[in-house]
């Protein structure tokens, strides 16, 4: 909140880009003192929109290994895609034929994929996996709070008393249907409004003022009472400002008709350019649950997931277009989640079971286009023919927080629980993307990226003062695989080898300590 | 005294009424007072009677029914809405007084199907009516009936499961679902009460069991050549237990015999079920002591009537536990407590007429469904949220977009609206003579109205004196209601005059349906 008092005081027509003192931030360069300008600005204006994929999307048929066809078609004789139709991303990677408008995407530059994403000892149960996602629980832990409500409780303390009001006039988070998920769950009540239609919800709860309720008693059903009269009056208070939002913003770009995930995301897309300041909207697309039927037998392009993949890609890229011509798109990120995976093998009902690790799909101008990570590997399976884990998606949530939010690492802690190690996947305000060598002293660049095993890594990175330099490399879960003594080095820039350490193929973390500071890097092992 | 101990307290409206809620779709005093007469004693055993399965639907086309069609119907899915209406007929009669259909729609929010997946009317049908017909029965029949039922092999692909590709869908959710339900992850794949290897196991067990597209659409068929023919051991979670594979035309049977026999021989499974009827019955939150004073004595005594469910019911029905003040009103209405309720509260009748029949229900389905509650087609297999989702469950059927809908509702029944056709709208002026022992008398009207809409939380006089003054009368003086009132009465026919009693009705009837207290039972 008070990040948003500054910028009042500063400007009251702040518009993106930052303008200041008539130059674009762009065209003068990024100083420390405009990053933190910047940062501070977009804090408040930054949304994340989650797509949420439910029963379970088929990550192989989404995003397939070209590397691995031979066993791809193998595992999957019924489903599999033909190689001619699919559309490549990379040498090794490519999408399924339905997902043209996200191919294109990609070529823009829209677009990260992060590989194999799942948590240690995945549940099978949707339901249990679909609450260990939404509340970024252990397998074995019950939270019943989720990782936004964490969040946005540090935005919005205490809410829901004392809101709305003149620093927060508008809900933390917004979900577009009829049901809160339970990722937005905070201490005292869902951060969430759920809404369906703006005008009509505005009409409905101003059609008239209902009686005014005395005291509530401390007892069960005084609790029942008080939690609708709570709901009751939160849709009364945010009714006006949500309908003021979408009035003030007409979407520009053509939604695809007969998609459900187009006609929700058509509406986050008004209320984000009509200046609504919520932090997160929900929405959602069901169906993946393909035990049966996923493809049609005479064509594995078509069927269920073609169409449901295809109305994700549609949506998506609509979305885009009409923020980019609102003028909105650098502030919103977008990112998809499903609870599980599918088994490797196909089923002999042209479908596929409950799995593990599947790629997430993260969207925007601000994420750093490309893939993390691997493809998985089709053959080095767990002892239930699933896919192996090669990040936690509180990974990717925790670096959502850290590198589009601007969480502190102590406040991060909190949110997620544990600490995490994060990933790029958004740019950043202090470094360029793409850059080669190190410039700064927090830096330390790994080449070749990925690495294959066996071979030599080398480092990059500056030191500022003489230090002793040890370099370690960790897993995802955390564990140390090795360490490797650099020795005593002067200050200025360095390069040198390091062997890559035994592990599975996937992602490795490579911690270099010199004296009391420790760079990271991020290092693929295929 | 123990909770499960018979309620000794008064047989009044509130308890009665309790009753009347918790176990019907029916809410009005004209009922409440005639359960009131039975005593306690008479109105349970009335409510827990077996009843006769109703007639199927109709086509409306030709006036005779399809369900037993042996080929799938064309355009089917006119047929899949009228059976949601079908059963939402059953929902809202006022003949008698029966546990029945909130029992079938227990069984279905437990055994969920969705009438989308399974997109078969006839299927969809014959798996409604299997579960009324074993409602109030045997569990482990019930069970039984579940498993085998052409619906459910269709919807967890249990129709798709072989000897050479199994498919462990129904197997899954039979455990973690339907019977024993999953405890601790004590390491990856074990449940405690069961592991991912008894998933496998249970899957090889029931291969063979196929749908038949043309046929009798009631029941299923076996192919023994399909089935795994195996034994299946099964892990230390049900004591290594071995069930022997068979050949043959009952194979089939007989290992699912042994397989139920196996999961109900564990104690977790009669707790499984036990939570669940209390959370369906009572409340949703279920703390140490409810844990050993309520629910360990039920699946105590569940398991010693072999899984009979009636003397469970009555127990409960009929216990201290049951009408503790806590428990009264602190259940939020489900969307089809809250439409069936508003509906027989309302007292509108059912038409007669199969056309004008047939639009009341598929509206009625289609406002159920859009305050989340479409019958017959649950979120998932795992029924609607408000039944399991901790910690919020009642309360995720009301937010601020199912809230406001629910408004749109009441405000339709007394202005009219698109969402019933015309007939339902509320004749206010008639409805105040019939609830209200005097309706010229404001307080006496609004505590009249109390009862009949609210009865399961009282309200303050702060709100009743807000509703006479800042509702019915808007600003007038309250005294003035009797003038008004009198003019009415006096020249019923007078535009005018009706006018003015007729709004300041309307508006006090909204309001009244608009409190917060209107959403609980």
């Amino acid at each position: 909140m008070k990040r948003r008092d500054f910028l009042k005081a500063a400007s009251p027509l702040i518009t993106l880009p930052l303008v200041l003192g008539g130059f674009p931030i762009r065209a003068v360069g990024r100083s420390r003192v405009l990053d933190a300008l910047w940062q501070a600005l977009s804090s408040t204006d930054r949304v994340l929109v989650l797509i949420q994929l439910n029963g379970g999307n088929d990550g192989i048929n989404t995003v397939v290994p070209l590397d691995q066809l031979s066993t791809y078609y193998q595992v999957r004789p019924q489903i599999a895609l033909p190689e001619s139709k699919l559309l490549p991303i990379s040498d090794s990677t490519a999408l399924h034929p339905a997902m043209g408008a996200l191919q294109r995407m990609y070529n823009d530059g829209l677009v990260a994929i992060i590989q194999g994403v799942t948590y240690p000892n995945t549940n099978l149960s949707h339901f249990r996996s679909t609450d260990i996602w939404m509340t970024a629980s252990d397998a074995d832990q019950y939270l019943t709070t989720g990782w936004l409500g964490r969040y946005l409780d540090t935005l919005y303390p205490n809410y829901p008393n004392g809101y709305p009001n003149d620093n927060a006039p508008d809900p933390p988070a917004v979900q577009i249907g009829a049901v809160l998920a339970l990722a937005l769950q905070g201490p005292l009540a869902s951060m969430g409004l759920a809404l369906q239609d703006p005008q009509t919800f505005y009409d409905i709860i101003n059609g008239t003022k209902s009686s005014a309720g005395g005291s509530i008693p401390d007892t069960r059903p005084g609790h029942e009472l008080a939690y609708l009269r709570q709901v009751e009056l939160k849709s009364q208070q945010y009714s006006s400002s949500i309908k003021t939002a979408a009035d003030r913003a007409q979407n520009k770009a053509t939604y695809p008709s007969n998609n459900t995930l187009a006609d929700q995301l058509k509406i986050v897309a008004r209320l984000i350019a009509g200046g609504l300041q919520t932090r997160v909207y929900m929405v959602s697309l069901g169906g993946f649950d393909t035990h049966a039927a996923q493809v049609d037998t005479t064509d594995t392009t078509q069927g269920i997931h073609a169409t449901l993949l295809g109305r994700l890609s549609d949506a998506v890229a609509a979305f885009y277009d009409d923020l980019r011509q609102l003028g909105v798109a650098d502030r919103v990120v977008a990112m998809t989640f499903s609870e599980f995976g599918r088994r490797v093998a196909s089923n002999a009902s042209n479908g596929t079971d409950h799995g593990t690790a599947a790629p997430m799909f993260v969207f925007g101008p601000q994420v750093i286009p490309g893939i993390r990570g691997a493809n998985p590997s089709l053959s080095d399976l767990d002892n239930n023919g699933n896919l192996r884990m090669q990040y936690d998606f509180r990974q990717v949530y925790a670096s959502i927080l850290a590198q589009w939010y601007g969480v502190e690492s102590s406040t991060l802690q909190a949110v997620m629980l544990k600490n995490f190690e994060t990933i790029p996947i958004i740019r950043s305000s202090t470094t360029s993307v793409g850059e080669s060598s190190p410039s700064h002293a927090d830096q330390l660049v790994c080449s070749p990226n990925p690495v294959a095993h066996g071979q030599q890594l080398c480092l990059e990175f500056v030191l500022p003062v003489p230090s002793e330099v040890t370099v370690q490399f960790y897993d995802a879960g955390g564990r140390l695989l090795g360490t490797t003594g650099v020795g005593y080095l002067e200050a200025g820039p360095h390069r040198c080898s390091v062997a890559v350490p035994t592990c599975a193929a996937g992602v490795l973390y490579c911690h270099l300590r010199a004296g009391g500071r420790t760079l990271r890097a991020e290092v693929v092992v295929r | 005294m123990s909770a499960l101990d018979r309620y000794t307290g008064p047989w009044d409206t509130r308890r009665a009424g309790h009753l009347l809620r918790r176990t019907t779709f029916l809410s009005s005093k004209r009922f409440v007072e005639q359960l009131v007469q039975r005593g306690l004693d008479g109105a349970v055993e009335e409510l827990l009677a077996d009843r006769p399965v109703p007639d199927p639907p109709l086509d409306p086309a030709t006036g005779q029914t399809w369900v037993n069609s042996t080929t799938p119907m064309q355009g089917d899915a006119q047929y899949r809405l009228a059976v949601k209406g079908w059963w939402l007929e059953q929902m809202l009669r006022t003949d008698r007084f029966s546990i029945i259909e909130k029992m079938t729609l227990l069984w279905h929010n437990y055994f969920a199907t969705e009438a989308d997946t399974i997109a078969d009317s006839r299927y969809q049908y014959h798996h409604n009516q299997k579960l009324r017909r074993y409602a109030l029965g045997n569990l482990k029949e019930l069970t039984y009936q579940v498993t085998i039922d052409p619906g459910m092999l269709r919807y967890l692909n249990g129709d798709q499961n072989t000897a050479q590709k199994p498919n462990e869908n129904y197997a899954r959710e039979l455990q973690e679902l339907f019977t024993i339900g999953k405890g601790p992850e004590r390491a990856p794949g074990d449940y405690t009460n069961y592991t991912e290897h008894d998933v496998q196991q249970a899957a090889r067990v029931l291969t063979g069991w196929r749908v038949q597209r043309i046929g009798d659409p009631s029941t299923s068929i076996f192919n023994p050549t399909l089935h795994d023919k195996g034994d299946k051991q099964f892990s230390a979670a049900y004591g290594n237990t071995v069930i022997r594979g068979r050949s043959g035309a009952t194979a089939g049977q007989e290992e699912l015999t042994d397989l139920l026999e196996m999961i109900f021989s564990q104690e977790e499974t009669a707790r499984f079920f036990v939570r669940k009827i209390y959370r369906w019955f009572v409340f949703y939150q279920i703390d140490q002591q409810t844990e050993r004073e309520v629910i360990e004595p039920l699946a105590v005594l569940l398991r010693q009537s072999n899984f009979e469910i009636k003397p469970v019911l009555e127990v409960l029905l009929k216990s201290q536990h049951f009408y503790d003040d806590q428990n009264i009103g602190a259940m939020i209405k489900s969307p089809l407590d809250f439409l069936c309720m508003l509906f027989t509260t309302a007292g509108f009748p059912l038409p007669t007429n199969q056309q004008s029949k047939t639009q009341l229900l598929n509206a009625l389905v289609g406002i159920a469904a859009a305050l989340q509650q479409n019958p017959m087609d649950p979120p998932s297999v795992a029924g609607w949220p408000a039944y399991y989702q901790t910690p919020d469950y009642y309360r995720l059927w009301i937010n601020s977009a199912t809230l406001p809908t629910r408004y749109s509702v009441t405000d339709g029944i007394i202005f009219g609206s698109r969402l019933l056709p015309r007939q339902y709208t509320l004749d206010v002026l008639a409805y105040a003579e019939q609830v209200s022992s005097n309706p010229g008398d404001y307080a006496q009207l609004i505590r009249d109205l109390e009862q009949e809409l609210l009865p399961a939380y009282p309200l303050t006089d702060q709100q009743r004196d807000d509703l006479a003054r800042n509702v019915l009368m808007a600003g007038g003086q309250v005294y003035e209601w009797a003038q008004i009132w009198a003019a009415y009465k006096a020249n019923p026919t007078d535009p005018s005059a009706r006018g003015a009693a007729k709004q300041r009705l309307q508006n006090l009837l909204r309001s009244m349906f608009r409190l917060a207290e209107f959403q609980l039972m």
